[in-house]
C-alpha cells in the first residue's frame, strides 16, 4: 500500500511552552515528531517498543513513552521534553545526577530525569526500594544504577516535603 | 522500527467509533492507550490499514462507584487513574493494588483497562483479577450492547469473545463484603516486566475461597475448585503443603508443553500458595 495515499494528520501541540502546528503521516510517533520537526533530540530512541524509557516525555504533565505515542494523540496537548524542564526538583536532580555520577554516556538520562521528577512529585520521600521499583522502566547500560538511585535519593532529600501527594499506595 | 502506513481516525463518541469500525471492517484496529498496540505497530507485528483511536471518548473515561459499592469503570480509564482513584471497599483496594503493579508509571498513564481486556495478553494482570472479582464486561456494537461475564471473556491467546465491530465500553465490578481478605501475587524477573505467574485470591467471609491464576496458559485459570476441599485454617506448613500439592495437581494438565514444565508448574504453585498465604495469614 502506498503511504502517500494516506491523508496526513494535522495537530496543534504546545511543546516546551511554544504553540506549534504540524502536519505529518499518521504513523509518526511523538518521539519522531519532536526530534525531526523541533530538533528536541533529548528524546532518545532506544528500543522503539516501550521498554527502555529513553524516550520518556511529559504529556499534560504526566510521563509517557514518546516512541509508542502517536504524534496525532498529542493533538491539543502540552508536551515537555528535558529541554523544557525547569523548577526546583529539576535543579536538584541536575545537581544530584552530577554529584552522584548518575550518568556516563547520557543516553538514558533525559528519560531518567523526566521519570524521576514525576516520581518525586508522587512520592517526595521515596525509599531506595521505592526508587528502584519506580524507576525500573528506565534502563541504563552504563552505570549499573547505583549512582542513579543515589542521585534521586539525594535530590529527594534536598526538596521541601510538599504536602502534594496523589492517592495511591 | 517504524509502523507500516495507516490512516488515523480519532473517535469522539462511542457511536462514532462503532460507525467507523462498521465502515472500515477487518482492516481497522482499535487503539485506546496504545501501550500494547503501539509496540506492535512499531515492530510491524500489526499492520492495520486504519487505526481508530478511542482514547478520548468522554463516556469511556469515567468511573463511578454505586451506593452498594459496585464499581463501573470505563474502558478507556487508565491503570494510573485506577491506581490513584479513591475506590472504596475490598474490590476497590484490590483493583488499585493490581493497577499499581502493571508495568511502569509511564505505561500506566496511557494503558487502559478496556484495552488490556480486548488485547487479552495471557500475561496481563486484569483478566485473572476481574475473573476473581466476578466482573461483567459491557461491550457495544452498532447493533446494540451486550454483557459478557469476565470468566467467559478471554477465549484464547489474544482472543476474546468480542468481534471486530465491537468495543469494550466498561467493566462492572461487584462489591465484596466487608471482612473479605484478598491478595494479588505475581512473579516477574524484574519489576514491571511481564509476569511469569499471577495469582489472585479472594476470600469473602463464610464463602468458598476464590483463586484465579494468570500467565499460566492461554486463558485465566480458575483453581477455586482445587483448593475448595482444603482446610486453610489454621494456616501453617501443612496447610501450605496441601495447597501447593493441590494446585500442582491441577496444573498438570494445563502446563504440560514446552520447556521447563516442572519448573513452571512449581513457579505457579509457589506463587499461588503465596497468594493464599497472604490472604489467610497476612
Amino acid at each position: 500500500m502506498n503511504g502517500s495515499d494516506i491523508p496526513p494528520v494535522t495537530m496543534s501541540l504546545i511543546v516546551n511552552g511554544e504553540l506549534r502546528r504540524f502536519e505529518a503521516e499518521p504513523r509518526t510517533s511523538l518521539a519522531d515528531l519532536l526530534r525531526d520537526e523541533m530538533m528536541l533530540t533529548s528524546v532518545h530512541l532506544g528500543c522503539e517498543h516501550g521498554v527502555c524509557g529513553a524516550c520518556t516525555v511529559l504529556m499534560d504533565d504526566i510521563p509517557v513513552r514518546a516512541c509508542i505515542t502517536l504524534a496525532a494523540v498529542a493533538d491539543g496537548r502540552a508536551i515537555t521534553t528535558t529541554e523544557g524542564l525547569a523548577g526546583a526538583a529539576i535543579d536538584c536532580l541536575r545537581e544530584a545526577f552530577t554529584a552522584e555520577h548518575g550518568l556516563q554516556c547520557g543516553f538514558c538520562t533525559p528519560g531518567m530525569i523526566v521519570a524521576a521528577a514525576d516520581l518525586l512529585k508522587r512520592k517526595p520521600r521515596p525509599t531506595d526500594a521505592e526508587i528502584r521499583q519506580e524507576m525500573s522502566g528506565n534502563l541504563c547500560r552504563c552505570t549499573g544504577y547505583v549512582g542513579i538511585v543515589k542521585a534521586i535519593a539525594r535530590a529527594a532529600s534536598k526538596l521541601p516535603d510538599t504536602t502534594e501527594t496523589r492517592r495511591g499506595e | 522500527m517504524k509502523p507500516a502506513p495507516f490512516t488515523y481516525h480519532a473517535a469522539h463518541t462511542a457511536d462514532e467509533a462503532l460507525t467507523l469500525l462498521d465502515r472500515l471492517g477487518e482492516d481497522a484496529r482499535v487503539m485506546a492507550g496504545g501501550q500494547s498496540l503501539g509496540p506492535m505497530l512499531n515492530l510491524r507485528a500489526a499492520r492495520p490499514t486504519h487505526v481508530v483511536d478511542i482514547s478520548r471518548i468522554p463516556a469511556l473515561r469515567q468511573w463511578r462507584q454505586s451506593a452498594d459499592g459496585t464499581l463501573h469503570v470505563g474502558a478507556a480509564v487508565s491503570h494510573a487513574e485506577i491506581e490513584d482513584a479513591p475506590l472504596a471497599g475490598r474490590s476497590g483496594e484490590l483493583l488499585r493494588r493490581v493497577a499499581s503493579g502493571i508495568a511502569y508509571r509511564s505505561v500506566r498513564n496511557r494503558g487502559t483497562i478496556g484495552g488490556s481486556l480486548a488485547h487479552a495478553d495471557p500475561a496481563a494482570d486484569w483478566p485473572p483479577t476481574l475473573c476473581a472479582l466476578g466482573a461483567q464486561v459491557h461491550v457495544a456494537s452498532s447493533a446494540g450492547e451486550r454483557t459478557i461475564a469476565m470468566r467467559d471473556f478471554v477465549q484464547g491467546c489474544f482472543e476474546t469473545a468480542i468481534s471486530s465491530d465491537e468495543i469494550v465500553t466498561s467493566v462492572e465490578v461487584p462489591s465484596l463484603p466487608g471482612g473479605t481478605r484478598w491478595s494479588a501475587t505475581k512473579h516477574t524477573t524484574h519489576h514491571g516486566g511481564f509476569a511469569a505467574a499471577i495469582a489472585i485470591c479472594v476470600m469473602p467471609p463464610g464463602q468458598p475461597a476464590v483463586l484465579w491464576l494468570g500467565a499460566v496458559g492461554e486463558r485465566p485459570l480458575d483453581l477455586s475448585g482445587a483448593i475448595g476441599s482444603l482446610s486453610l485454617h489454621p494456616w501453617g506448613t501443612e496447610a501450605r503443603a496441601a495447597a501447593y500439592a493441590a494446585i500442582g495437581s491441577a496444573l498438570e494438565p494445563v502446563v504440560e508443553d514446552g520447556e521447563h514444565v516442572r519448573y513452571r508448574r512449581h513457579l505457579h504453585a509457589v506463587n499461588a500458595a503465596d497468594a493464599i498465604e497472604k490472604a489467610v495469614a497476612p
